[in-house]
């Protein structure tokens, strides 16, 4: 799988900024769209390699926000729905990045079901406005999420509080952004530098793809985390960050030790050692205690050097589901269809290989029938 | 005491060894022994030596399990890059003139291709088609008058690397190879007797590395070829849906695989056995059955689209062998696409087969077709030295 498979969405002003970001710190090549109503964000965005812009629903918002209305975003993706799939092309696996307070991001219901529709598998990181935002912007996200998750392949909520860390209430406005936005891209960055560049232990796209398509993972909301550390016992510490990392910490619950299926990616440079992630996934396997299947993967660069980087995603159910939509939301979460009858893998380090790699492929009025019929026609699986 | 025959079939999974017997022209199959195959990749060679290797293992087998001791065998190709293309060759006739065989034989040499000594695909099998006097097609033309007789010659090219490859493997095993036959063809001859023939009929062999096609007309072979598509892709599509090994893709293909979703199982869940673990990892039916269709509806159409000029001339039946002929309702799915009665097909013209070759008769037509040429080529052989004998005793007077 090359770059063009992969695609990184935004939707809205706060997620543009965030993909900017992510933009400037993966070292892999990336394919980012990025989509807003409102042109005078995307006019302030500095230019970087690989990203795209669009304005969409300038018919009905003439260029400007939504103001905060799901509706308005929705209605604006509609009428320029075919321009953007056009943008998107077609990618194996999209990540879509959406700040849920905004009205923009009311696009992702119908964005999420066209790019099903295409055989895409989707990969969405929602944020949650700050508590300080007030209810308004917090009911809003309440709203659409349910919708989002019904539609997306496994959707991550993540709170912009637990991303600025505990001392969020002290930090002027514009920095606790900015700094949830560098958090986030923190971790994306790592994320599409693992699954773009694979390394000895491999999680390319394509795994991530039929991880969301077929494993345990698919479907499930997930939390993720990141931490970096360097010097000697960097494997222990990275693992202790994690472990109290607040991205974990969703309604007082612990995510990660709820977890069902873990996916780890671990970026270092030359001198990554093996007990070092034997360090690193015994720590996790002991911690998480519904851990039904964990992949790794690793990525090594020479800048790395001395630096020890992981990216945590912890997929599965929490515990005791209190989430934000419960309390808020006018209607309950949608039931995902046949979570109750998933099967649990036993993979770790699982992988598939073409077995044509060797072979020149065979080529019929255009098409590879190497790959498989069922993806070249687009057709979803059944989990 | 008849002529003992071999019959070698290299196939992209399996290599399987054939013993026969041929006695005044009737053949019975006395012995067959496999081994997995290895260093093929959709027909074509890619190691010779582990072919080489697995040839061996079977001319052995069949000598200490079966007491048969083969020095020569006829082997079956059909590879990646195989061709197929139908020429024409003129022969202008005197007014009057009634066609003789050297009319014939003169149009055909004008048919078929001139192979240059450094050219990279050869002829590997060439079938007479339909003959033509004066534009019109006729079954005989000899005895016709007319001002100009047309032979058509369809002729089969491999990959000259690819013949090459076939007969170092079979020399380095140690056998001498007599003829190699195009797997299609030598199905059709395991597989279809003459009223089927004159039917039309349409033989798809179905191996692991490609299908072959072999459309028989009016008693003609009308067309020819292959798609390097076969039941290893439906195996390697399995892993890729489900990311699992080849070795557990192609467990699954053999249990729950199917060419049309069976209600009875879709909504059944396949246990995943893993050589490290006991695992509860099951995968839905659904999901297996409709990778393999998808792949199976797709091969179909590609060989529909390739033989739409001829499928409407077939009056019989889609004759289906080759290992993956044993998918589940791959007849009734061949039968809906191609518009014609399917049936898995039986080996027909031979004496005798034993018992280990009746239970899955189809697996084994390649091979049985291979030794039903290999009698009908010798027999012929064996009647020119009379006819020659004949002549030379009329020239003595």
């Amino acid at each position: 799988m090359d770059t063009e498979d992969l695609l990184l969405i935004s939707l809205g002003g706060a997620a543009a900024t965030v993909a900017r970001r992510v933009a400037e710190r993966a070292t892999a090549p990336l394919r980012a769209l990025i989509l807003d109503t409102d042109d005078a964000t995307l006019a302030a965005l500095t230019p970087a390699v690989g990203l795209s812009t669009s304005v969409f629903g300038a018919k009905r918002l003439a260029g400007r926000g939504t103001g905060g209305d799901h509706t308005l975003g929705a209605g604006a993706f509609r009428d320029d729905a075919a321009q953007i799939l056009a943008q998107v092309g077609s990618p194996r696996l999209a990540v879509l990045l959406l700040s849920c307070g905004g009205g923009t991001a009311g696009a992702a219901r119908d964005l999420l079901e066209a790019l099903r529709a295409q055989g895409v598998a989707t990969l969405v990181f929602a944020t949650l406005p700050f508590a300080f935002e007030g209810s308004d912007r917090r009911r809003c996200a309440a709203v659409l999420l349910p919708d989002v998750e019904a539609r997306a392949d496994a959707l991550a909520k993540i709170p912009l509080d637990a991303l600025v860390g505990a001392d969020a209430a002290t930090l002027p406005a514009a920095e606790a952004f900015s700094r949830a936005a560098d958090h986030l891209a923190a971790g994306l960055g790592l994320l599409w530098t693992l699954v773009a560049h694979p390394g000895f232990i491999a999680f390319d796209a394509e795994r991530f793809r039929a991880l969301l398509s077929h494993g345990v993972a698919g479907g499930l909301p997930f939390c993720f985390a990141d931490a970096t550390r360097s010097g000697e016992g960097r494997a222990e510490a990275v693992l202790a960050d994690l472990k109290a990392d607040p991205r974990f910490r969703v309604e007082n619950l612990d995510r990660l030790a709820s977890a069902a299926q873990l996916v780890v990616g671990v970026l270092a440079g030359p001198d990554l050692r093996l007990c070092e992630l034997s360090t690193l996934m015994d720590g996790l396997r002991a911690h998480c205690q519904a851990l039904k299947e964990t992949f790794l993967g690793t990525a090594t660069e020479e800048t790395r050097e001395g630096t020890l980087a992981v990216v945590v995603l912890a997929f599965g159910l929490p515990v005791a589901d209190a989430a934000l939509a419960d309390a808020e939301a006018p209607r309950p979460l949608a039931p995902k269809k046949g979570r109750g009858t998933r099967n649990t893998g036993s993979g770790l380090l699982r992988a598939a290989k073409s077995r044509f790699t060797d072979v020149s492929p065979t080529v019929v009025n255009g098409q590879n029938l190497d790959e498989p019929t069922y993806r070249r026609r687009g057709i979803r699986l059944a989990r | 005491m008849g002529i003992l025959l071999g019959a070698l079939d290299i196939g992209t999974q399996t290599t399987s060894l054939v013993a026969g017997e041929c006695e005044n022209g009737a053949l019975s199959v006395l012995a067959r022994t496999e081994t997995p195959t290895a260093g093929v990749r959709k027909g074509l060679i890619h190691d010779i030596n582990a072919v080489s290797a697995c040839v061996r293992k079977v001319r052995d087998d069949m000598d200490r399990l079966h007491r048969i001791d083969l020095a020569d065998v006829t082997a079956s190709l059909s590879c990646f890059g195989l061709t197929a293309a139908v020429h024409a060759g003129h022969a202008l006739l005197m007014p009057g003139h009634a066609i003789d065989q050297d009319d014939v034989d003169a149009a055909e040499e004008n048919a078929q291709s001139v192979e240059a000594p450094d050219a990279t695909e050869v002829v590997l099998q060439r079938f007479r088609q339909k003959y033509e006097v004066n534009g019109q097609p006729v079954g005989t033309p000899l005895g016709m008058t007319g001002s100009e007789l047309v032979s058509n010659i369809l002729e089969l090219f491999v990959p000259r690397t690819a013949l090459d490859a076939l007969t170092s493997a079979v020399h380095h095993a140690g056998l001498r190879l007599n003829e190699t036959v195009f797997s299609g063809f030598a199905a059709a001859e395991a597989v279809l007797d003459a009223k089927a023939r004159n039917d039309g009929a349409l033989v798809l062999d179905f191996g692991a590395g490609t299908v072959d096609y072999l459309a028989v007309c009016n008693g003609v072979i009308a067309a020819a070829g292959n798609l390097a598509v076969g039941g290893g892709h439906l195996t390697n599509d399995l892993a890729l849906a489900f990311q699992i090994l080849q070795t557990q893709a192609e467990e699954v293909k053999l249990a729950r695989g199917a060419a049309q979703i069976q209600p009875d199982l879709a909504g059944d869940r396949y246990a995943l056995r893993t050589p490290f673990s006991t695992s509860d990892r099951a995968l839905s039916v659904h999901a297996i059955q409709t990778v393999t269709t998808e792949r199976v509806d797709e091969t179909f159409r590609i060989l529909r689209e390739a033989l739409r000029d001829v499928l409407p001339h077939i009056r019989g039946a889609v004759h289906l062998t080759g290992g993956t002929a044993a998918l589940p309702l791959i007849a009734e799915q061949a039968a809906a696409i191609f518009g014609l009665p399917c049936v898995l097909g039986v080996p027909c013209n031979v004496a005798k087969l034993p018992p280990e070759m009746t239970e899955e008769p189809y697996r084994h037509a390649t091979a049985v077709g291979l030794l039903n040429w290999r009698c009908r080529t010798l027999a012929r052989e064996t009647r020119r030295p009379a006819l020659l004998a004949r002549l030379r005793a009329f020239l003595k007077g």
